[in-house]
């Protein structure tokens, strides 16, 4: 696997996500949730990049955006990036979001006039304009319909709940070669061949086709779930937490299955999960995420044998060991997880970190290069 | 260290339309006082079935416990009355449950919750539950208790609300504690504080403590002895520390050898993924069991008697106890209730109506 020349498939660039919630139950003020706030990231072909993090964390929400489910508020999402193209958008949003920030400034000061704001207003939407325009062949975000149907092609998805995520009421055949049909890539009996060719391939009889998804256990209708995803060819497939609801035994088979899909099909997977032992063992590089922000990525070796960043260890050593005799040094957090709604100021851990100073409760850390390709986001990581 | 329960050829059956499945299927086991004991597997092989069976809160109908003894401290739980039984739960034997949210009533404060069973059991006033529930509270971790007692279960976080679960189980003391899948709903972090939480309450007070769960980094860590269940029965009974070492029954092998592990290399020296483990196949209908071994149509080691019996659980080993032929050539000499009569007597008539209608239906 280690190719010299890794093929970026998926470029991320400071994705935000932001969803109104209700202040209260009779509330008409809106708060914003910050489900992801400026994320960015890179995919290689053939990679599986583990997403992890508890609950709250957005990392569902990274999934939906990729697979094009949600409509983030800011950022660009590259399928296939161009240096070039990835390049002069770059600096089209860069001189935008500054220009954002002034705006902001200025609002909180109050000394410019409407004119000035409204000037500045119109130079923001000017420079959104053009980057969406230089963006558009290649950015999931600003495409046009029909590229994006196109696109869609490309990324498939595998959802958590294999019981809420099959309609009840088609045959396994119709389920799985829906997307070809749409397409028109497939029909009659080519399609139907197709399908079987799935179905054998993912473990199932081919008396399944023509049988209804209540029919089916948890562990064979996620092998449902993974057959439709892969009826289109995808390259990227997003797998959210697809093994959770299942038993360990039928976990195991899961994950075998897609590793060997994986190697067959050149598959990439962003897989999402909270199982640390599982995402450990499917992924080659790892995303940790706290708050809506990622605190590190790492390949996965590097990440369980030498963390970097407090939220990392403590996470690492909150997992229990299958070992009776294994002794882990307990680095327990205290508390909860701060709401997203209100996240602490500075650094989002600072609230649970043991090793916060002055610094942290005010400057919010960016992800950057640490030692041994890791990368962190900490003002003072420990052990250095 | 004395017997604290004792349960004896448990059965319950849930008798549905047509059939009769068969959760619990004569399983027996001791916990001793102050014990940790582990009870694992997938779900349907009845572990739950057989807590709820010992707090006889098996939903009558459809289910029913049809045969065996639960002897709590020399007195038999399945004879006894409702009154008594009453007593019995939350006093004597208190359980947690997966899921916080929906065991706590959405409508009443958690301070009236915790004060509620104060008031039942221990005879105390409102006031005095009050003032005992708050200092509940904070040895269950929660800080400012005063005014969390005024909030509602919606306004506590999955974790806090597992902690008032708790505090409630622990209100009258307990001799044992039923943990049924405590944490598999909340976060790692979350869940490593409520494991201290319980190991440290268990300490305190030589509780004893049935953990049962369906991960087995978590019956590693915590519990002192392990029941493995299949189907229905009990397939190892062991010490925690030589199941993990040399884990006898093939289900359980199975069981250990596909769970991932961290820091393990994932690759072969070729540079190939590494494929865990698997058990193929899946759990057999519960509506109808093989004639012989439950677990044989899934074992690699399967041999040609265990088509045809069902071997009985045997201590092979100091303090080990396993249901497989590779050790023992003991036969199992009540596997299941199979006889429609007596069957009948406990589905009730309707139930037996019904299977004779479909027998009768199939023949045609």
């Amino acid at each position: 696997m280690n190719q010299p020349q890794k093929e970026t498939i998926l470029k991320v660039q400071r994705l935000k996500k932001y969803f109104p919630v209700k202040a209260g139950a009779f509330s008409t003020k809106n708060l914003i949730l910050k489900a992801v706030d400026e994320v960015s990231f890179d995919m290689y072909r053939g990679e599986t990049l583990g997403l992890v993090g508890e609950s709250g964390c957005g990392k569902t929400t990274i999934g939906r955006c990729v697979a094009r489910l949600y409509q983030p508020d800011e950022g660009r999402i590259y399928l296939h990036p161009q240096q070039s193209i990835v390049e002069t958008v770059d600096l089209l949003d860069l001189e935008r979001l500054s220009l954002v920030e002034e705006l902001e400034q200025t609002r909180i000061g109050g000394v410019v006039t409407k004119k000035g704001l409204a000037d500045l207003q119109k130079k923001i939407t000017n420079l959104k304009t053009q980057a969406d325009e230089a963006a558009k062949t290649t950015d999931l975000l600003s495409m046009d319909t029909r590229a994006l149907k196109e696109a869609r092609k490309s990324v498939q998805m595998i959802f958590q709940d294999p019981w809420a995520s099959l309609n009840p009421h088609m045959i396994v055949k119709d389920i799985i070669g829906e997307g070809p049909k749409e397409y028109g890539i497939q029909r009659g009996m080519n399609l139907d061949r197709w399908v079987m060719e799935l179905l054998d391939r993912v473990g199932l009889p081919a008396a399944a086709a023509n049988r209804y998804p209540h029919e089916f256990s948890g562990g064979q209708r996620q092998r449902i779930c993974i057959a439709r995803a892969l009826a289109l060819t995808p390259q990227l497939v997003v797998c959210d937490e697809p093994v959770s609801a299942l038993d360990v035994s039928i976990q195991a088979q899961v994950l075998n299955l897609l590793i060997s899909l994986q190697e067959d099909f050149g598959l990439t997977f962003l897989f999402i999960a909270h199982d640390l032992s599982v995402v450990e063992f499917i992924s080659d590089r790892m995303m940790v995420m706290y708050l809506g922000r990622a605190v590190e990525t790492s390949n996965s070796e590097q990440l369980y044998g030498n963390p970097r960043h407090p939220y990392t260890q403590s996470l690492l050593s909150a997992v229990p060991v299958a070992d009776p005799e294994y002794k882990s040094e307990e680095i327990l957090l205290e508390g909860d997880v701060p709401s997203p709604v209100n996240p602490p100021s500075g650094c989002t851990f600072h609230t649970r970190c043991r090793y916060k100073t002055e610094i942290c409760t005010q400057v919010r850390p960016i992800l950057e290069k640490d030692k041994n390709g890791h990368k962190i986001a900490c003002h003072n990581p420990p052990n250095d | 260290m004395g017997t604290l329960l004792d349960i004896q050829e448990l059965r319950t059956y849930f008798f549905l339309p047509g059939y009769a499945v068969r959760a619990v299927d004569g399983i027996s086991f001791t916990v001793q006082e102050g014990e940790t004991l582990g009870i694992v597997g997938e779900s349907g092989c009845g572990k739950s079935q057989t807590s709820m069976s010992i707090m006889r809160l098996v939903p009558d109908p459809p289910g029913k416990i049809i045969q065996g003894s639960i002897n709590f401290e020399g007195r038999d739980l399945l004879k006894i009355s409702e009154e008594e039984m009453r007593s019995v739960r939350g006093n004597d034997i208190s359980m947690i449950f997966q899921e916080p949210m929906t065991s706590l009533n959405p409508v009443l404060t958690i301070g009236f919750q915790i004060a509620e069973v104060l008031m039942l059991h221990r005879g105390l006033s409102l006031l005095e539950a009050q003032k005992e529930a708050a200092s509940l509270l904070s040895m269950v971790g929660i800080s400012d208790s005063e005014e969390r007692l005024k909030e509602y279960p919606f306004q506590l976080s999955g974790g806090l609300r597992q902690r008032v679960m708790i505090a409630i189980a622990m209100a009258c003391q307990p001799k044992l504690l039923i943990a049924d899948e405590p944490t598999t709903a909340l976060d790692v972090t979350i869940q490593a504080q409520i494991l201290r939480l319980i190991r440290k309450l268990q300490d305190e007070r030589n509780m004893a403590t049935m953990f049962i769960t369906h991960d087995l980094a978590v019956i590693a860590n915590f519990t002192q002895r392990v029941i493995v269940m299949y189907a229905g029965v009990i397939v190892e009974d062991s010490p925690v520390l030589s199941l993990f070492r040399k884990p006898l029954h093939p289900y359980s092998q199975g069981l250990l050898g596909s769970i991932p592990v961290l820091n393990e290399a994932k690759r072969t020296d070729q540079g190939q993924r590494r494929h865990l483990y698997t058990i193929p196949g899946s759990l057999p209908d519960p509506k109808r069991f093989p004639k012989g071994c439950r677990f044989a149509s899934r074992c690699p080691k399967a041999m040609k008697q265990c088509w045809e019996a069902e071997p009985e659980l045997v201590e092979v080993e100091d303090g080990r106890k396993v249901r497989c032929f590779l050790y023992s050539p003991e036969v199992r000499t009540n596997p299941t209730v199979s006889s429609p009569e007596v069957l009948a007597q406990f589905g009730g008539k309707t139930w037996k109506a019904e299977v004779q209608r479909r027998e009768k239906a199939a023949k045609q």
